[in-house]
């Protein structure tokens, strides 16, 4: 028994030590690696210090050309777009992450009706992790994921779990050109021309009932916003439309996010293909969920428009 | 017709979980420093606690079942007269099968009879249950049929200790997912005075950390490109399909396989030897051979309670392939009840039989040897690898929609790759794994343990926890045979 004991005790020692330089040689790297999607993406946004910022899944980070919408406006954008963001807490470490660091001008929330539907995709919230030492709100928000988070988060390697590969992959010669958070996608969208035997889905799964947390937190961050002054805007981008089901979807969607943010005072634009019939081209897309980077340069001309029409181009940016 | 929705416990105590981590040193630290005599104790509260966590209200029916297979055994020990001894084994089977039949069973059987009366225009609406499924249902039901059936058989005497005989059926590290144990190997276990044994608690523990390594690096990493592909069967191209077929036959693998592991490890730390449930089943150079490696304890199940039992092979070659045959369906209805798994089943009888077949009327074109065997090997993974098609897919339509994409249109245009890290980790995975089952296939891995090797054994175990921490899905899913 005292041998395995001391045989435990010296692995711990050893795991310690491990995780401790293995955190180390992961937090360097970190902070230092170009990855546009798993770096320090949250430092290099407070550091730009951008009056707008676009938050929201794949499709916010996909689809606003910020650096485009810079130029139009005159005014610095950031996108925040993050693959798989799609409920109400990645917005809400976002902003409360930011808002301690500096006041943005316009919040711009990507939204789809999974911003309160359905449940949250807690594993998404890992890329808090990082930050959790630090900023209260990525805590709370990474303390969500489980009630074990508080133990993991004693290895200083966990932090980074799953990014090394993301981390290195600029270093290794996958480099993408920063665009302030923007991942323009290449190709083109060709619609099946056979349909998918997909059986009908029933009604609660594609609208999964309301979630209460994500709910909370939805309400949550725009009180932070609007506390601090931040104008929030909602958006809902195109989507390719295989079928009138899809179109029917689209509306029933942008009607029901609408009245949702109106009952929070907050301007809700639908940019759905079915209010704008450009979208309506394949040519526009990657696939039927993403625009392409031609698709998201038009898209952005739309929302600059209307950012414009709201008096916020030529604007100075906040200090 | 899709499968099922079924409970899935979120907040119970997974092998993967630090709550199994603080249980398992809540346990074990104990039971090595209390008395033997309160050992047996000890274990029974602790493995009662064990599943009362993940359903508390389910232990009752497994304290009814199991009190009935006590007092049905205590009478088929002293009763002699057949008809008698056949009834009181068939009142343990009506308890044991009905429960497994009424929780697991019964809605899909009315589903599938209103579909078929609905299909000849006749409209019946028998009520469906929507009962939870007790966790461990399929795996303690199945020992307790082997225990009431040995001691009817006289293979096995009656349990005159109602806590032991309890011990057996609800003991913790195999209660869920098993392996599936007999009563004559286990319970006289419990008798045995365990001593702490310093290299057994050591290969015990080198199992869970190995079982841990299987499901949280492979099994889970996997799962998220498989999930992503079979969820959306129908948006996919054969090339992609394929891709996720090959990383569900080792998702699979690697998640059942690890908790059978850490089920045996854990045994072990306290001194019980587990029956064997895999031994690298995928370099099977047959179908038989691959049953003779996968789920082991499953399969000789089926071989001493219904193949046996059905004529075996004593009866002619068409007799045999026949009791083949109908094991292989009963096999994959005790996975699921789903149409899908009942034709997993008959895809591996199917092939069982013309694997006999063959054997029986053809040459023999390669001679014995290592080229022999890499042909076969090869040649039998990939029909077990397609099998995996009808055990994860959604419906029997993606079924039928992925195998028509495999096989006839396998172009790797509009390939969906997920995100390039996920494949990387994910093939990092299957290539470790693969490294250490080939050596260990070559009868080398024993020799990791010995003295000598002792460094070499220590930085094995670090990388092993350092790769679970750094690229772990640490968040990963349940264990895919707990549904089971």
């Amino acid at each position: 028994m005292r041998r395995l004991l001391v045989s435990l005790l010296a692995m711990a020692a050893v795991l310690f030590a491990l995780d401790r330089a293995i955190g180390a040689g992961m937090e360097r790297l970190f902070r230092t690696s170009t990855s546009v999607e798993d770096g320090d993406v949250l430092r290099r946004a407070w550091n730009a210090r951008a009056p707008i910022v676009i938050c929201g899944s794949s499709r916010a980070m996909h689809h606003y050309a910020v650096d485009s919408l810079g130029d139009e406006l005159g005014i610095p954008a950031w996108n925040l777009g993050r693959d798989g963001a799609f409920g109400s807490l990645y917005p809400f470490g976002c902003a409360g992450v930011l808002l301690r660091h500096y006041t943005p001008r316009v919040w711009i929330l990507e939204v789809e009706r999974s911003v309160v539907r359905g449940p949250e995709l807690l594993a998404r919230l890992s890329c808090f992790l990082p930050y959790a030492d630090d900023e209260p709100v990525a805590r709370e928000v990474v303390g969500l994921r489980s009630r074990e988070e508080p133990l993991r988060l004693l290895s200083r390697t966990y932090r980074y779990n799953s990014l090394v590969l993301s981390l290195l992959s600029p270093r290794l010669g996958k480099s993408v050109r920063p665009r302030r958070g923007f991942l323009p996608l290449e190709g083109a969208y060709h619609p099946p021309a056979r349909p998918a035997p997909e059986p009908r889905l029933p009604e609660s799964v594609v609208w999964p009932p309301v979630d209460s947390l994500k709910l909370r937190y939805l309400r949550r961050t725009i009180d932070l916003l609007h506390g601090r002054g931040v104008v929030v805007l909602a958006t809902d981008g195109p989507r390719f439309a295989r079928s009138t089901d899809d179109s029917l979807g689209a509306v029933r969607e942008a009607h029901e996010l609408g009245r949702l943010f109106a009952g929070m005072n907050v301007p809700f634009l639908d940019l759905s293909s079915e209010r704008l019939p450009q979208f309506r081209d394949p040519r526009l897309y990657k696939d039927e969920s993403h625009l392409n980077e031609a698709g998201a340069l038009q898209l952005t001309r739309v929302l600059a428009d209307s950012l414009r029409a709201r008096g916020f181009a030529a604007a100075r940016p906040a200090q | 017709m899709r499968r099922a929705a079924r409970r899935v416990y979120h907040d119970s105590m997974r092998f993967n979980s630090l709550d199994y981590l603080f249980f398992f040193l809540a346990v074990v630290g104990p039971y090595f420093a209390i008395p033997a005599r309160h050992r047996r104790s000890w274990l029974l509260v602790a493995s009662v606690f064990f599943y009362m966590y993940w359903s508390p209200a389910f232990i009752l029916l497994i304290l009814y079942t199991t009190t009935i297979d006590y007092f049905v055994a205590r009478r088929l020990a002293v009763t002699e007269a057949a008809r008698s001894r056949r009834r009181l084994l068939a009142l343990s089977y009506v308890t044991n099968f009905g429960a497994l039949f009424l929780f697991k069973y019964y809605d899909f059987f009315m589903d599938s009879w209103q579909s078929v009366l609905g299909a000849a225009g006749l409209a019946v609406h028998a009520p469906l249950l929507h009962l939870v499924l007790p966790v461990g249902i399929s795996f303690y039901t199945f020992e307790a049929i082997s225990y009431t059936t040995d001691v009817y058989l006289r293979r096995y005497p009656a349990e005159t200790d109602y806590r032991r005989l309890l011990l057996f059926i609800v003991f913790f590290p195999k209660l869920i997912a098993g392996p599936i144990e007999r009563a004559w190997h286990l319970i006289p276990q419990f008798e045995r005075t365990q001593r702490f044994d310093y290299a057994r608690v050591r290969n015990g523990l080198a199992k869970i950390l190995w079982g841990l390594f299987k499901k949280v690096v492979i099994a889970d990493r996997l799962a998220i490109y498989v999930d992503l592909v079979y969820d959306h069967a129908g948006r996919h191209v054969g090339s992609t399909l394929l891709l996720a077929t090959v990383f569900f036959c080792f998702q699979i693998y690697c998640d059942f396989s690890a908790y059978s592991d850490i089920a045996i490890g854990t045994s072990q730390v306290m001194g019980f030897d587990l029956l064997r449930n895999f031994r690298r089943p995928y370099f099977a150079t047959s179908i038989g051979d691959f049953w003779r490696r996968w789920h082991i304890s499953l399969s000789t199940w089926f071989r001493d309670y219904v193949y046996i039992p059905l004529g075996g092979n004593r009866d002619g070659f068409a007799r045999t392939n026949l009791n083949i045959f109908a094991v292989f369906l009963i096999s994959g209805i005790w996975h699921g009840a789903n149409w899908t798994f009942a034709l997993w089943g008959v895809y591996h009888g199917t092939f069982l039989v013309l694997q006999n077949l063959g054997n029986r009327f053809l040459p023999t074109v390669l001679p014995h040897g290592p080229i022999r065997r890499i042909v076969h090997t090869a040649l039998t993974f990939p029909i077990v690898c397609l099998s995996w098609v009808l055990f994860r897919a959604n419906s029997l339509r993606d079924a039928g929609h992925i195998y028509h994409e495999i096989l006839f249109d396998l172009a790797p245009r509009a390939f969906f790759p997920g995100t390039l890290a996920q494949l990387a980790y994910g093939v990092f995975g299957i290539v470790v794994l693969l490294a250490v089952e080939s050596v260990t296939e070559a009868g080398g891995f024993e020799a990791l343990f010995a003295p000598r090797l002792k460094p070499a054994r220590w930085a094995a175990y670090a990388a092993i926890a350092c790769l679970i921490v750094m690229i772990g899905v640490i968040d990963g899913g349940q264990f895919i045979y707990f549904q089971f």
